[in-house]
C-alpha cells in the first residue's frame, strides 16, 4: 500500500511588473531553472510536464541558476539566503549563505563551477563573491551606490565580472578574487537590467530601461560600441547568448524578443508575443534564456503573465506556449468528456487553467475572467459541458469544456461566495446566511439557512450545507428551492468542506481544524470519526469511484488518503505542497490522485494497493 | 462566577476541609472555594489611595471603579513582571478578595458566608478590618503563582499565609502545571496570555522545566497601549476615550462624525489622580478588544505577501470592518487597524509606534513566536516533539479573536517537521481562571491532604520548606 | 516532589501489570481507571485478545457513571517487526488516553495522577492521547518502536 509522487506540473515563473525575471538552463540545454513563489523549478524543456521542486527556501525565492557542471543549483531568495543544493540526487543542501540584507535579484556561476557572485538589494552591502562549497570569500561587490539588477561572470581566464543596477552604472571586476576594475556610468541613461558575456568571453553586453544595448570588450571592459538603437521600444529586461557567441537574444516590455547579430550590429529576427492590441501589459517579456547544448535553435522567453514562449530561430510564431499559474491555486475541479480526463484550477488572482490529465498540459481560460481569488468551480453537463466559477469578486463566471473560454454573462453574487457545488441541474452558492440556487446560470431561488454557511456540495438531487458553527445540513434540491432532511451537528468546528460519496449514501466532512468525519446522508449517523491525524483546515476531500477510500487536503499540507474498511490504517503523504494543499480529486479510474496547492503547482500521486 | 452555591465538599469527595483557592494576577486577584466551578471572588488587583481629613485611605475591590474621589490615586502591588513589588499592599488585595466574599469578616464558617452572599453595594467601601483572629484560621490554602516567581517571593507568600493569615495548611502551584492538568495534561506547553505577561511554560512528567520558562511584557496591558497608539493616529480623527464618569448625557452621532456628549468637570482640587482615569479608560479598551480587536489568522504575518505574493494588508482590508461605540457616543468601524494593535504580539515590526507608550518599542525576542522558539531551545531536545504536540493556550487574553489560529500557523512554520497542536478551551471561563480551576479540583480532592504543608511543618522548617515541598 | 493529586494507586494493579509482564505476550494489555470516589487507581480490564482494535475500541467507548467520555490509563504490549535481520521485538508501552471532552475534572485528576501511576509501574515510554488518531495502532507503533516501525 503506498502513494508515490508521478509527476509535478509545476507553477509558472513568479514575476513582477516592471522587474527582470531571470530564467537559467542546465549545459546541456535540457532543464530550465526557475523561481516561483516560495520554491525553485527544474523544469523539463522538452516534457514541461515533468519537474522537480525544491522547497527548502523559507520566503519568496527570486533566481536560480544551474552551475555549469549540471551538478548544483545556487538560488536566492527576497530574505538575501542564497542556498546551493545538489540538483542530480535529492536536492541536498550543500552550503546556504547570507549575501545581503535583501532581495537577491541575480546571481552567477565562474566557469569551474567554484566561485558564485550574488547580487541584489541590499543595506550594507549590494552583492558578495563567495565560493560555493564553503562560503569563502573570494572578492568584493563595491562601486554601486544602489540595488544591483545583474550579474555576468566570464566564463574563461583571466577572469571577469561585471554588475550593473538602478544607478545606471556598469562595474567591471579583474579576479580572481574579483576586484573593481572600472565603472562605466556614462552609457546608460536609465536603470541596467542585464548584463551578458559571450559564451567565448570575447565580448559582454548590458541592456536596460533606457531601451540601449551596449557592448564593450570582454577581457578589457572597453567599449565597443552601441547597438540597435531605436528598435525595442519599451525597456529591455534581459538578454541570454548564443552558444557559437554571435548572436544574443533580448526580451523587452515592448512585448518583443529579438535576436542580435553581433558583428552586423543589427537585429536578425524578431516576435512579437500575445495578440495584436490585447492585453499588452501580459505579454510584456521579462526574461529570456538561449538553452545552450540544443540542436533545434530553441530559445524561451518569459510573459509577465508567466507564460513560457518556446521560440524557434527562423520561424515567425512561437512552437508552443506553456502556461499554468504563477499564485496560489485556491481550487480544483474535474471534468470528463468522452475519454479526455480535464482538471480545472482556480487561483488567488482570478486565473482558471485547464489541465489535459493525459498530458499534464495547462491552458488558461481566455475571455472575461474573475479579477480576484477564484473560491471555487463545479462541473455541469450543461451545454457541451460547462465549469461554473464564482470569485471573490463576487461573480459567478462559466466555462465552455471544449473551447476553454468563458462564455455567457457574468452575473454578480449577493456576496463573497463560500462555495459552488453542482447537482443534476442546478447549481448552489453559499451565500453568508443562505444558498443562491441558479439554473443555466440564472438565479431561480434562494435557501436560508439557521447558521452562516461556509461550504455546499450536492450530488444529484441532493445538497449539504455546512455552516460556521460545525453543523451540517443536508437537503433536497428542487429547482428554485431547498428543503431541508436532515441536520448533522458534525463538528464543535467550522465545517470547511463537504463532500459526498459516489453512490451519494455518505457524506465527507472536513473541519477547521483538520478533523474528518464521515456520516450517512440517509440519517446523519456517524459512521467514522476516528480520520483526525491532520491538524488544520480540511480544504478539500474526494472519494474514491469505489467509495471505499477518502483522499483529504488540508492547510497543514499534507493529504492523507483514508479508508473505510481500515479506518486506522491511512496512507500519508507529507509537505506535498508548502504552505498548503487546496485541492484534491482522483483521476485515471481512482489509479491516481491530483491535488493542487498554494505554491501554485498541480501534482500527481500513483496510489497502489488500496486496503 | 457569582455562583451562590455552597461549596460542594460531598460531591467532590473532599472531607471537612473547605479549602481557599487564591490565584493572584496582576490585572485580577481570584479566589474562591475550592471544589466551586469558579473562582467566587474576582476582583481588580489595583488598589485606590486618598486623603480623608488628613488620614490615607485605601479602597479595594470594585469599589475602586466608583466612585471618582478627589486626588484618588490606583496603585498595583505588583510590578509589571507579575511579581510582588510591594508586599504590605498585595496582602491586604489578596485578603480582600477572599474577606469580602468568602471567609467574611469574621473568620470562621466559610459555609454560611458562601451561601449567604451580602448583596455588593452593601459591603464596605473601605478596609475597617481590624480582626483579632486571624482570617484564614480554619481553611487551608492554595496558592498560585508564576514559573519564574523567586524563591524569595515564594518564602515570604507562604510566610504571609501561615503567620499573618494564620493558615492551617499551605500549598503553592505553578499556573503552567495546573493549566496543563486541566486540559489533562502532564506535559504541555503552556502558553498564558496575562494582562501584563505573555509566558510560555514547558511542563515535563508534571514539572516545570525551568530553564525553558520564557516570559515578556507582551500581555493585555501591552495591547491595550497599542490601542491607545491606535486611537491617536485614527482617521478619520484622533479618538480620545472619556471614561463613563466624565460624561453626563451622550446623543446618538453617525459613525465618524464628532461625539456630541455633555461632560462632567471635575475643578482641580476634586479630582481624582490621572491613574483613575487611566484605569476607568483601560475598561473601555477591553471591552474594544472583545469586540473588535482581531489577531490576522495567517499564515504568513500581516506585513507579509501571502504564498501568493499578494499583501495580507490587503486581505485585512477586504474583510468587513467591525463598529465599536465610545462612552461618548463616538463610534466607528474598525477595518484593518484592528488586526494592526495586535499583529506585535508574533511580529516586533509591527507595532504601532507611540513615544508616549509606557512600553518601549517591543523586540523581536518578545513576540510569542520566539519565546516558544527560546523556551523550546531550552528543554531536552526528545522531548520538544511531545510539547509541540501538546501547546495549551490559556489566559484572558487568549480569547482575542483569532489567537489560536494565528499560534498554530507560526508553529506550523517554526517547526514544521513535528505534529504541531493546540488545546484552547472553548469556554471562556476555563481559558481565564484555567490555573484557578485546576487548583480548585486539587485542592478539593481528599487525597490531597498529604500534598498540604502543615502549620507544624513549616513551624518546623520555616518558610523554605515551599522549595522543597512545592516544586 | 511535584504537585500531584495524591490519588493511591491500588496493589493489585500492580500485581497485574507483574503478571502481565511475566506474562510474555499472553496477555495483551490491561486498563487502569481512577474510581469514582476519586481516590485510587484501580484495575478496568486485564486482556489477552490479541485484536488491537479491541483495545482501541474498549479505550474510545470508556465512559464515566454519567455517560460522559472518559479517561483511563492502560498499557499494551506493542510488537512489531524491524525488517531485515532485526526480527521481531516487543515493547510495552503506557498510554493515558484523556479525550478531549472529558469535564475538566477528570481531566486535571487523571493529568495530576499520571506520573504516580507511571513511575509506580516504572514503564519509561508512554503516549498521551487526547484525540483518536492518537490511539490508532499506527501511531502507537511508531511510538513503540521509536518511529523504526510501521511508518
Amino acid at each position: 500500500m503506498s502513494v508515490t509522487n508521478e509527476s509535478i506540473w509545476a507553477a509558472s515563473p513568479s514575476t513582477t511588473r516592471g522587474q527582470p525575471t531571470q530564467l537559467s538552463s542546465d549545459a546541456k540545454g535540457e532543464r530550465l531553472a526557475y523561481a516561483a513563489n516560495k520554491s525553485i523549478f527544474l523544469r523539463s524543456i522538452d516534457d514541461p510536464a515533468v519537474a522537480k521542486q525544491y522547497t527548502e527556501h523559507k520566503v519568496q525565492t527570486t533566481v536560480a541558476r544551474f552551475s555549469p557542471s549540471g551538478f548544483y543549483v545556487a538560488s536566492g531568495d527576497v530574505a538575501g539566503l542564497v542556498r546551493v543544493w545538489d540538483c542530480v540526487g535529492d536536492g541536498i543542501l550543500k552550503g546556504e549563505y547570507s549575501i545581503i540584507n535583501g532581495r537577491i535579484n541575480d546571481l552567477a556561476w565562474d566557469g569551474d563551477s567554484q566561485r558564485i557572485i550574488a547580487v541584489g538589494d541590499g543595506k550594507q552591502r549590494y552583492g558578495h563573491c563567495i565560493t560555493w562549497d564553503s562560503g569563502n570569500t573570494v572578492g568584493e561587490i563595491y562601486g554601486h551606490t544602489q540595488q544591483i539588477n545583474s550579474v555576468a561572470i566570464r566564463q574563461q581566464r583571466p577572469l571577469r565580472a561585471a554588475t550593473a543596477g538602478d544607478d545606471k552604472k556598469l562595474v567591471f571586476y579583474h579576479g580572481a578574487p574579483f576586484k573593481f576594475n572600472m565603472g562605466i556610468g556614462d552609457k546608460h541613461s536609465n536603470y541596467i537590467y542585464g548584463v551578458g558575456f559571450s559564451p567565448d568571453g570575447s565580448t559582454l553586453a548590458s541592456v536596460g530601461a533606457d531601451r540601449k544595448i551596449w557592448l564593450y570588450d570582454g577581457k578589457t571592459g572597453e567599449t565597443k560600441g552601441q547597438i540597435g538603437e531605436g528598435e525595442h521600444t519599451g525597456s529591455i529586461f534581459g538578454l541570454s547568448w548564443s552558444k557559437d557567441s554571435k548572436k544574443f537574444v533580448t526580451a523587452s516590455a515592448d512585448r518583443t524578443v529579438k535576436i542580435w547579430d553581433v558583428e552586423a550590429g543589427k537585429a536578425a529576427q524578431s516576435w512579437t508575443l500575445g495578440e495584436e492590441g490585447a492585453m499588452a501589459v501580459r505579454d510584456q517579456q521579462v526574461g529570456v534564456v538561449w538553452p545552450p547544448g540544443r540542436s533545434d535553435n530553441l530559445l524561451i522567453s518569459l510573459s509577465l503573465s508567466g507564460d513560457l514562449n518556446y521560440l524557434v530561430e527562423g520561424t515567425p510564431k512561437p512552437r508552443q506556449v506553456v502556461q499554468g499559474h504563477q499564485k496560489n491555486i485556491t481550487s480544483m475541479t474535474q471534468s470528463v468528456t468522452g475519454d479526455k480526463e480535464t482538471l480545472w484550477t482556480g487561483s488567488f488572482e482570478g486565473r482558471v487553467c485547464s489541465w489535459d490529465v493525459a498530458s499534464g498540459t495547462a491552458e488558461e481560460i481566455e475571455g472575461d475572467s474573475h479579477s480576484g481569488y477564484i473560491a471555487g468551480l463545479a462541473p455541469t453537463s450543461e451545454g457541451a459541458g460547462r465549469i461554473y466559477s464564482v470569485g471573490w469578486d463576487d461573480t459567478i463566471r462559466s466555462v465552455d469544456v471544449a473551447a476553454k473560454t468563458y462564455t455567457g454573462g457574468t452575473t454578480k453574487l449577493t456576496g463573497q461566495p463560500k462555495g459552488i457545488a453542482a447537482g443534476d441541474s442546478t447549481v448552489l452558492i453559499g451565500a453568508a446566511e443562505a444558498v443562491e440556487i441558479f439554473n443555466d446560470g440564472k438565479k431561480t431561488g434562494e435557501y436560508k439557512t439557521k447558521f452562516a454557511v461556509t461550504t455546499v456540495a450536492a450530488h444529484g438531487a441532493i445538497a449539504a450545507v455546512g455552516g460556521e458553527d460545525g453543523s451540517v445540513e443536508i437537503c433536497d434540491v428542487a429547482s428554485s428551492s431547498l428543503s431541508s432532511r436532515t441536520s448533522i451537528k458534525a463538528s464543535r468546528n467550522q465545517i470547511s468542506t463537504i463532500c459526498f460519496s459516489p453512490d451519494a449514501s455518505l457524506l465527507a466532512i472536513g473541519d477547521l481544524r483538520g478533523r474528518v468525519l464521515v456520516h450517512k446522508v440517509t440519517d446523519g449517523t456517524l459512521v467514522t470519526d476516528r480520520w483526525t491525524a491532520h491538524n488544520a483546515r480540511i480544504t478539500s476531500l474526494a472519494w474514491n469511484k469505489a467509495g471505499s477510500h477518502v483522499v483529504s487536503g488540508s492547510l497543514d499540507t499534507n493529504i492523507f488518503v483514508w479508508s473505510l474498511a481500515n479506518p486506522g490504517d491511512w496512507l500519508e503523504v507529507k509537505n506535498a505542497h508548502k504552505e498548503g494543499v487546496n485541492g484534491v480529486a482522483w483521476i485515471e479510474d481512482s489509479a491516481k490522485i491530483a491535488s493542487a496547492g498554494a505554491d501554485a503547482a498541480v501534482k500527481v500521486w500513483k496510489v497502489e494497493g488500496l486496503k | 462566577m457569582n455562583s451562590s452555591n455552597p461549596p460542594q465538599a460531598a460531591e467532590y469527595g473532599g472531607d471537612e476541609v473547605s479549602a481557599i483557592v487564591l490565584d493572584p494576577g496582576y490585572s485580577t486577584t481570584r479566589a474562591g472555594f475550592a471544589g466551586e466551578d469558579a473562582p467566587k471572588s474576582l476582583i481588580p488587583t489595583y488598589y485606590g489611595k486618598y486623603n480623608a481629613n488628613g488620614q490615607e485611605k485605601l479602597i479595594f475591590g470594585d469599589d475602586v471603579f466608583v466612585t471618582p474621589r478627589p486626588g484618588l490615586s490606583v496603585h498595583n502591588p505588583i510590578g509589571k513582571d507579575g511579581i510582588v513589588e510591594d508586599w504590605d499592599l498585595a496582602e491586604k488585595v489578596w485578603e480582600y478578595s477572599f474577606t469580602s466574599r468568602l471567609t467574611g469578616g469574621k473568620p470562621g464558617n466559610p459555609f454560611q458566608n458562601g451561601l449567604n452572599d451580602i448583596p455588593h453595594e452593601e459591603l464596605p467601601t473601605e478596609m475597617e478590618v481590624e480582626t483579632h483572629e486571624k482570617p484564614l484560621a480554619d481553611s487551608p490554602l492554595l496558592m498560585t503563582e508564576s514559573g519564574w516567581n523567586p524563591a524569595k517571593a515564594r518564602e515570604k507568600t507562604i510566610e504571609v499565609a501561615m503567620e499573618n493569615w494564620g493558615s492551617p495548611a499551605y500549598y503553592q502551584a505553578r499556573t503552567g502545571v495546573l493549566a496543563a492538568f486541566a486540559s489533562g495534561k502532564a506535559s504541555a506547553l503552556v502558553v498564558d496570555i496575562g494582562a501584563s505577561n505573555i509566558s510560555i511554560t514547558p511542563v515535563h512528567d508534571g514539572m516545570i522545566l525551568k530553564r525553558g520558562v520564557q516570559h515578556s511584557p507582551l500581555g493585555g496591558d501591552y495591547i491595550s497601549s497599542q490601542i491607545r497608539a491606535l486611537f491617536k493616529s485614527n482617521s478619520p480623527q484622533p479618538i480620545t476615550i472619556t471614561p463613563h464618569y466624565l460624561i453626563s448625557s451622550k446623543t446618538a452621532v453617525e459613525a465618524g462624525q464628532p461625539p456630541q456628549a455633555k461632560y462632567k468637570t471635575f475643578p482641580p482640587e476634586k479630582a481624582p489622580d490621572a491613574s483613575y482615569r487611566s484605569l476607568l479608560e483601560d475598561r473601555t479598551l477591553s471591552e474594544f478588544k472583545e469586540c473588535v480587536v482581531q489577531v490576522w489568522p495567517g499564515p504568513n504575518k500581516l506585513a507579509a505577501t501571502g504564498p501568493t505574493g499578494v499583501s495580507n494588508e490587503e486581505m485585512a482590508r477586504t474583510t468587513p470592518g467591525r463598529p465599536f461605540e465610545f462612552p461618548d457616543g463616538y463610534n466607528q468601524v474598525f477595518g484593518a487597524d484592528r488586526f494592526r494593535v495586535v499583529e506585535s504580539l508574533f511580529d516586533a515590526k509591527a507595532a504601532l509606534p507611540d513615544p508616549d507608550s509606557p512600553f518601549p518599542a517591543p523586540t523581536q525576542a518578545q513576540t510569542v513566536p520566539e519565546l516558544i522558539k527560546a523556551s523550546l531551545g531550552g528543554v531536552d531536545v526528545d522531548i520538544r516533539p511531545h510539547l509541540l504536540a501538546n501547546v495549551v493556550v490559556t489566559g484572558a487574553s487568549s480569547l482575542l479573536y483569532g489567537f489560536t489560529d494565528r499560534l498554530n500557523h507560526e508553529l506550523m512554520q517554526l517547526f514544521p517537521g513535528p505534529r504541531v497542536r493546540i488545546s484552547a478551551p472553548g469556554n471562556t471561563a476555563e481559558r481565564r481562571f484555567a490555573s484557578w480551576i485546576g487548583g480548585s479540583i486539587l485542592a478539593s480532592l481528599g487525597t490531597f491532604h498529604q500534598m498540604w504543608i502543615s502549620k507544624k511543618e513549616y513551624e518546623e522548617h520555616g518558610p523554605n520548606i515551599v522549595e522543597k515541598r512545592c516544586k | 516532589m511535584s504537585l500531584a493529586s495524591g490519588v493511591s494507586i491500588q496493589d493489585e494493579c500492580i500485581t497485574a501489570f507483574n503478571d502481565f509482564r511475566m506474562s510474555h505476550g499472553k496477555t495483551k494489555f490491561i486498563i487502569f481507571k481512577i474510581a469514582d470516589n476519586k481516590k485510587e487507581v484501580v484495575l478496568d480490564e486485564v486482556s489477552s485478545d490479541q485484536d488491537y482494535e479491541v483495545f482501541r475500541g474498549k479505550l474510545e467507548s470508556a465512559q464515566d457513571s454519567k455517560g460522559n467520555p472518559a479517561p483511563r490509563y492502560a498499557v499494551y504490549d506493542v510488537e512489531y517487526e524491524l525488517g531485515g535481520s532485526e526480527g521481531k521485538r516487543s515493547k510495552i508501552i503506557f498510554i493515558s488516553w484523556v479525550p478531549d471532552n472529558t469535564p475538566t475534572l477528570w481531566s486535571m485528576i487523571y493529568a495530576s495522577t499520571r506520573e504516580n501511576l507511571k513511575n509506580a509501574l516504572n514503564i519509561h515510554t508512554s503516549i498521551h492521547a487526547d484525540d483518536k488518531s492518537d490511539i490508532e495502532w499506527k501511531t502507537v507503533l511508531a511510538e513503540a518502536s521509536g518511529g523504526k516501525a510501521g511508518k
